[in-house]
C-alpha cells in the first residue's frame, strides 16, 4: 500500500494485474500457445477520500484498463479492488449491484457514451430505472435538476444526443454518472476529445462538482496540463507499471523518472523560449536513464527484487529506480 | 494461419456430418417407401424380401452408418428407378447437361457482367450505367424460372426463333444458357460496378493519375486488382450453384440434368439417388465456402497474422 | 474557478453562457425521422413502394374488385379464351376467370411472404442478439447452425421438406421461415456486435444493468434498422420459394390459386394460349421486383453500411 495516512482509501487497487491474449481465440484446444500481452503489471493505486488522483500515461500504458477493472467492467487477471475497504474483486453481479451506486465512470467518447435512440431524459433517468428509484414525476424533476447542475437548461431533456455538441454530451454523461450520488467517480480521458476552450469548461464543472459532492476521483488522462488543475496527487504509468507517484506540484517541480520528465517536456507551451527543451525519448533511452539510487537514501516498497522497482524517496514521493548498494 | 485453416476444415466437416444425418432422417421420414403397395402391388413375402435386399428393414442408424461408410468409398448405391446402373454412373450421365448449360451460363454471364459493370463505373450516369443497373437488378431479383418463362415466351413462342425445350442439339441450348447466365451476369455487374466505384473514389487513384500513368493502366493494373477480392470469393459458390443445374430451368426446358433427376427422385422416393444428389451438392458447397474463407484469410492480413491486440 | 493559464493558455472565452435554453433549436427529431427523409428522396424506392402498396391493396380488397370466385368453373363454354372486355385476363382451361385467379393468387403469395418474413424475424432476431451480445461459444454454435442452413442448397432441402409435409399453406410458411431467418439473424448479429462495445453499453453495465436489460432496452432498439430491412427483404424470398415449390407441384394445391402453380399450368398451353403463362409470370415478376427495390431503398435510407 502506498497511502501514507491511515484513512481508509475510497478506492484501492492492490497488485492489480491484467494480461490479454493475442491471436488464437478460444479454440486453443488445438494446443497452440497464445501470445500474452501484459497490460497492467502489479499496480497499487489508492484514492484518498474526497481527493482527486490523476493517472497519467500514454496510450497503451494500461491506465484505462485500470479504470475499467476498478469498475468491474473488465475482469482482473490478479489482484484486488476495494471500495471503501470492501473487497469487490470477486463479487457476483447480484451482490455488486447495490455497490455500483457508489462508483461511476465517464468516458472519452462523448457520442458513443449516449444511446443515440434515447432522449436525454431517458438517458439520465436510466440509473433510476435500473435501481427502481423514484416515481415518474420525481424522475422528471430530478433529471431537470441534474441537467441544471451540469450547466444545461432543463428544456434539453427532450433532445437527442446527435443534437448536442461534444462538450454538452460530456455534461450529460456527467449528469448520468452523478444521478445516483456516487462517492467515487472515475473519469477516463473525459476531455481528450474536446476543444481547448470546452476542455476548460468541463474541467471547471468537474472541479466544482467534486468539491460540492465530496467525490473521490480517479482522473485518467494523458494531458498533464489538464491534470494539474484538478489532481491532488499524480501517478505516472508506463507500459503497465507505475513509474512515479507524488503530489501534483512535486511532480511538476521535482520529477525524478525520465518518463515523467519527457511527459513534462511534451506539454504544449506558448513561450517560444521553452519550446526548445522538448525531447522525445524512446523506450530504451528511458530504460537507460532510470535513476540509480543508493540504498540508504530510500526505502523499498514490498518485496525487494533485482532490477528497477518502486522505491520511496520521501514521505509521499515514489519512483521506479534501480537500487545500488 | 495454419491453425485457422485446420479449424475451418474441421468445423466444415462437422457441419457436413450433421447435415447428412438430418437429411437421411428427413428422407426416410417421408411417408411411404419406394415399394409401396399402391405403386407396385406385392404380396407380403415378396415385399419383405425386397426390403431386405435393399437393407430397408434395418433400424435407421444402422442404415445411416452403412450408407456413410459407402459414401466414403464413393459408393452411393443403386438408384431404385433404374437398377441397371449405380447411382454414380447415373449421376455421371446426368451431370453433363447441367454442367454444360450451367457452366456455360456462368462462364458467359460473369465476364459479360464484369464488362458491363466496368463500363457502367467508368461512364457514370450515362445510358450504359442505367442499363447495367436495370439489368443487374432485374436479373438478380426476378426468380430464375420467371426469367426462363419470359425468355421462352419471347423467343420461342412469339418470335419463334429458338426451340423451347429438349437437350439434343446445340440450338436447343441457347435459351437455357441465357437463363442460366442471368444471375452471374447480374451479380457480377453489380459487384464490379460498386467495387470499381469505391476504388475509383480513393485518393490513391488520383495520385497515380497525377504521376502520369496512362488511364488504361490505372484501371487495369491497379483499380481492378483492388476491387477483385469480393469478386473472387463469390465466384466459386456461384459456379457450383449454377453448374449443378437449376431445378427450375431444367424443368422448364426439359433438360435431363441433375435438377430434373432430383425432382423425379423425390417423387419416386428413390432414396439413394436423392441422398447422393443432395450430399454431393452439399459437399461442393462446403468445399466452396471453405475455399472462400481460406482465400479471404489469405488476402486479409489481420487473419493471416493472427488476431487483434489488447484494447 | 481554476485558471489553467499558468500551464497552457486557453481561448479568450473561458466562461461562455452555459444555461442556454434549448428552445431555439429546431424540433427534436428521433434518428429514424431522418431515415424516412432519406428514403423519400430516393425516387426509385418510392415508386416501388407505391407499386407494392397498390398490389397489396388489390390483394386485400380482392372480393371488391373481382366479380366471381376463383374456383368456380363457370365459363366452360369460353374455355381458354384470350383476354376480352368481359374477362380481362381471359379464361383458363377449367373455365375459371383468369383475372380473378391472378388477384387471389396475389393474396396467397403475399400473405405467405409476410407471414414467413415475420417468422424469420421472430427466429432470427433473438438468435442474432444472443450471438452478438454473448459472443464466444454462443456465437460459435449459432454460426455453425447458420452454416448448416447455408451449405444445403435451400431449394433442394425445401423440396424435400415440402414433399415430407405434403404442401399446403402452413408448411410452406414454415419452410420459407426456416430458410429466411438466417439473413435476419446475420444482420442483427452484425449490428449488435457493432454496438456491443460502445461506451453507452458499458455505462449501463457500470450502473448495474443486467444483460437482459441491456439487450432489450439498448441493443434491440438500436437494431431496428436491420430488423426492418431483414423483414422486408425476406418477403420476396419467401414468395419466390413458394412460387417455386408450387411450380414443382409440392406447394399450394388447386383449387387455391398460386402464381407458381399457374405458371406450371401455363407451360402446357404456352404455344397457343400464351396468356395463361404470361400473366402469372408478369404478376410474380412485378411483385418480387417492387418488393426487392423497396427493400433496397429502405436499407439505403436506414443504414447504407448494411449493404452486403
Amino acid at each position: 500500500m502506498l497511502a501514507s495516512n491511515s484513512m481508509t482509501p475510497a478506492l484501492e487497487l492492490r497488485q492489480l494485474t491484467k494480461t490479454f491474449e493475442i491471436g488464437g481465440g478460444f479454440k486453443s484446444a488445438f494446443g497452440r500457445a497464445k501470445r500474452m500481452h501484459l497490460a497492467v503489471d502489479c499496480v497499487d493505486i489508492s484514492v484518498k477520500p474526497k481527493s482527486v488522483l490523476g493517472l497519467v500515461g500514454e496510450s497503451g500504458s494500461g491506465k484505462s484498463t485500470c479504470g475499467l477493472m476498478a469498475m468491474r467492467l473488465l475482469d482482473a487477471t490478479a489482484g484486488q479492488i476495494l471500495v471503501n475497504g470492501t473487497d469487490i474483486t470477486n463479487l457476483n453481479s447480484a451482490d455488486l449491484k447495490p455497490l455500483r451506486r457508489k462508483m461511476q465512470i465517464i468516458f472519452q467518447d462523448s457520442y458513443a457514451s449516449l444511446d443515440p435512440m434515447m432522449t436525454l431524459a431517458r438517458i439520465i433517468a436510466e440509473p433510476f430505472v435500473i435501481h427502481d428509484m423514484y416515481s415518474h414525476q420525481e424522475r422528471i424533476e430530478t433529471v431537470g435538476d441534474l441537467l441544471e447542475r451540469v450547466g444545461l437548461d432543463r428544456s434539453y431533456a427532450n433532445r437527442y444526443p446527435h443534437e448536442l455538441s461534444g462538450g454538452q454530451r460530456q455534461r450529460v454523461s456527467i449528469a448520468r454518472a452523478l444521478a445516483l450520488k456516487p462517492k467515487i467517480l472515475i473519469a477516463d480521458e473525459p476531455t481528450s476529445a474536446l476543444d481547448v476552450s470546452v476542455k476548460a469548461q468541463v474541467i471547471n464543472l468537474l472541479h466544482d462538482l467534486q468539491e460540492e459532492m465530496g467525490l473521490s476521483m480517479l482522473f485518467i488522462s494523458h494531458e498533464l496540463n489538464v491534470i494539474r488543475s484538478l489532481a491532488d496527487e499524480i501517478i505516472v504509468m508506463y507500459k503497465g507499471r507505475i513509474v512515479e507517484q507524488a503530489p501534483t506540484e512535486a511532480i511538476f517541480q521535482n520529477a525524478q523518472h525520465p518518463y515523467t520528465k519527457s511527459l513534462l517536456y511534451a506539454i504544449p507551451s506558448v513561450n517560444p523560449r521553452e519550446r526548445s527543451r522538448r525531447t522525445f525519448m524512446s523506450a530504451s533511452q528511458i530504460a537507460a536513464d532510470i535513476p540509480v539510487l543508493a540504498r540508504d537514501d530510500i526505502s523499498i516498497i514490498g518485496q525487494e527484487r533485482s532490477g528497477p522497482q518502486l522505491v520511496r524517496i520521501s514521505e509521499d514521493h515514489f519512483v521506479e529506480a534501480t537500487v545500488s548498494n | 494461419m495454419f491453425g485457422y485453416v485446420i479449424r475451418r476444415l474441421l468445423s466444415i466437416c462437422l457441419t457436413f456430418f450433421i447435415v447428412s444425418m438430418l437429411l437421411f432422417v428427413m428422407m426416410h421420414a417421408i411417408p411411404g417407401g419406394p415399394f409401396d403397395a399402391t405403386d407396385m402391388p406385392l404380396n407380403e413375402a415378396a415385399k419383405a424380401k425386397i426390403l431386405e435386399k435393399y437393407g430397408l428393414d434395418q433400424p435407421l442408424y444402422v442404415q445411416y452408418l452403412k450408407y456413410m461408410w459407402g459414401v466414403l468409398h464413393f459408393d452411393f448405391g443403386i438408384p431404385y428407378q433404374s437398377p441397371g446402373e449405380t447411382v454414380l454412373e447415373l449421376l455421371g450421365r446426368a451431370w453433363i447437361p447441367s454442367l454444360v448449360l450451367g457452366g456455360a451460363g456462368v462462364l458467359i454471364g460473369a465476364p459479360l457482367g464484369i464488362a458491363l459493370g466496368l463500363m457502367a463505373a467508368l461512364r457514370r450516369n450515362s445510358w450504359i450505367d442505367y442499363l447495367t443497373s436495370a439489368i443487374a437488378t432485374i436479373g438478380f431479383t426476378i426468380p430464375v424460372f420467371v426469367t426462363s418463362m419470359l425468355l421462352i415466351l419471347v423467343f420461342a413462342v412469339w418470335l419463334n426463333w429458338l426451340p423451347a425445350s429438349g437437350w439434343g442439339e446445340p440450338r436447343k441450348w441457347i435459351l437455357p444458357i441465357a437463363a442460366y447466365s442471368a444471375i452471374p451476369m447480374a451479380t457480377y455487374a453489380r459487384y464490379t460496378r460498386s467495387a470499381m466505384l469505391d476504388t475509383l473514389n480513393k485518393p490513391f487513384v488520383n495520385v497515380l493519375r497525377a504521376k502520369g500513368l496512362p488511364e488504361h493502366k490505372v484501371i487495369f493494373q491497379h483499380v481492378l486488382r483492388n476491387s477483385a477480392i469480393p469478386m473472387v470469393t463469390v465466384f466459386l459458390p456461384m459456379f457450383i450453384g449454377t453448374a449443378t443445374g437449376s431445378i427450375f430451368v431444367e424443368a422448364m426446358f426439359r433438360v435431363p440434368g441433375l435438377g430434373a433427376y432430383f425432382v423425379s427422385s423425390i417423387v419416386t422416393r428413390d432414396y439413394p439417388l436423392e441422398m447422393a444428389l443432395i450430399l454431393m451438392i452439399t459437399v461442393m458447397f462446403c468445399f466452396a465456402y471453405f475455399l472462400a474463407d481460406v482465400a479471404y484469410a489469405l488476402l486479409n492480413p489481420r487473419i493471416r497474422l493472427g488476431g487483434k491486440g489488447p484494447k | 474557478m481554476i485558471n489553467l493559464d499558468t500551464v497552457a493558455p486557453l481561448g479568450a472565452s473561458q466562461v461562455s453562457p452555459l444555461l442556454v435554453s434549448a428552445e431555439n433549436l429546431p424540433i427534436a427529431r428521433n434518428p429514424l425521422y431522418y431515415a424516412w427523409r432519406r428514403f423519400l428522396a430516393n425516387r426509385g424506392a418510392v415508386f416501388s413502394g407505391s407499386v407494392l402498396a397498390l398490389i397489396l391493396l388489390m390483394a386485400v380488397f380482392a372480393p371488391l374488385i373481382t366479380s366471381t370466385s376463383y374456383e368456380e368453373q363457370k365459363f366452360l363454354t369460353e374455355n381458354l379464351a384470350f383476354p376480352s372486355s368481359e374477362h380481362w385476363f381471359g379464361v383458363d382451361d377449367l373455365g375459371r376467370d383468369f383475372y380473378t385467379r391472378i388477384i387471389y393468387g396475389g393474396r396467397i403469395s403475399l400473405s405467405i411472404g409476410f407471414v414467413a418474413a415475420a417468422f424469420s424475424v421472430i427466429i432470427g432476431l433473438p438468435l442474432g442478439a444472443l450471438a452478438g451480445y454473448y459472443g464466444g461459444v454462443v456465437d460459435w454454435v449459432i454460426m455453425r447452425i447458420i452454416e448448416i442452413f447455408s451449405v444445403v442448397p435451400p431449394l433442394m432441402a425445401a423440396l424435400l421438406l415440402a414433399a415430407l409435409a405434403g404442401g399446403g399453406f402452413v408448411s410452406i410458411v414454415v419452410i420459407a421461415a426456416l430458410f429466411g431467418w438466417v439473413q435476419v439473424c446475420l444482420l442483427v448479429r452484425g449490428q449488435v456486435m457493432a454496438f456491443r462495445n460502445k461506451e453507452f453499453i458499458r455505462a449501463a453495465q457500470a450502473l448495474g444493468a443486467s444483460p437482459q436489460f441491456i439487450i432489450f432496452r439498448h441493443l434491440v432498439p438500436n437494431s431496428i434498422s436491420p430488423v426492418i430491412v431483414g423483414f422486408v427483404q425476406a418477403i420476396p424470398l419467401a414468395m419466390m420459394l413458394e412460387a417455386g415449390l408450387s411450380f414443382l407441384g409440392v406447394g399450394i394445391a388447386p383449387p387455391l390459386p398460386s402464381w407458381g402453380q399457374m405458371i406450371n399450368l401455363g407451360i402446357n398451353f404456352m404455344f397457343f394460349y400464351w396468356h395463361l403463362a404470361l400473366f402469372p409470370t408478369l404478376a410474380l415478376a412485378i411483385t418480387v421486383l417492387s418488393t426487392t427495390l423497396f427493400g433496397d431503398g429502405l436499407r439505403d435510407a436506414l443504414d447504407p453500411t448494411l449493404k452486403g
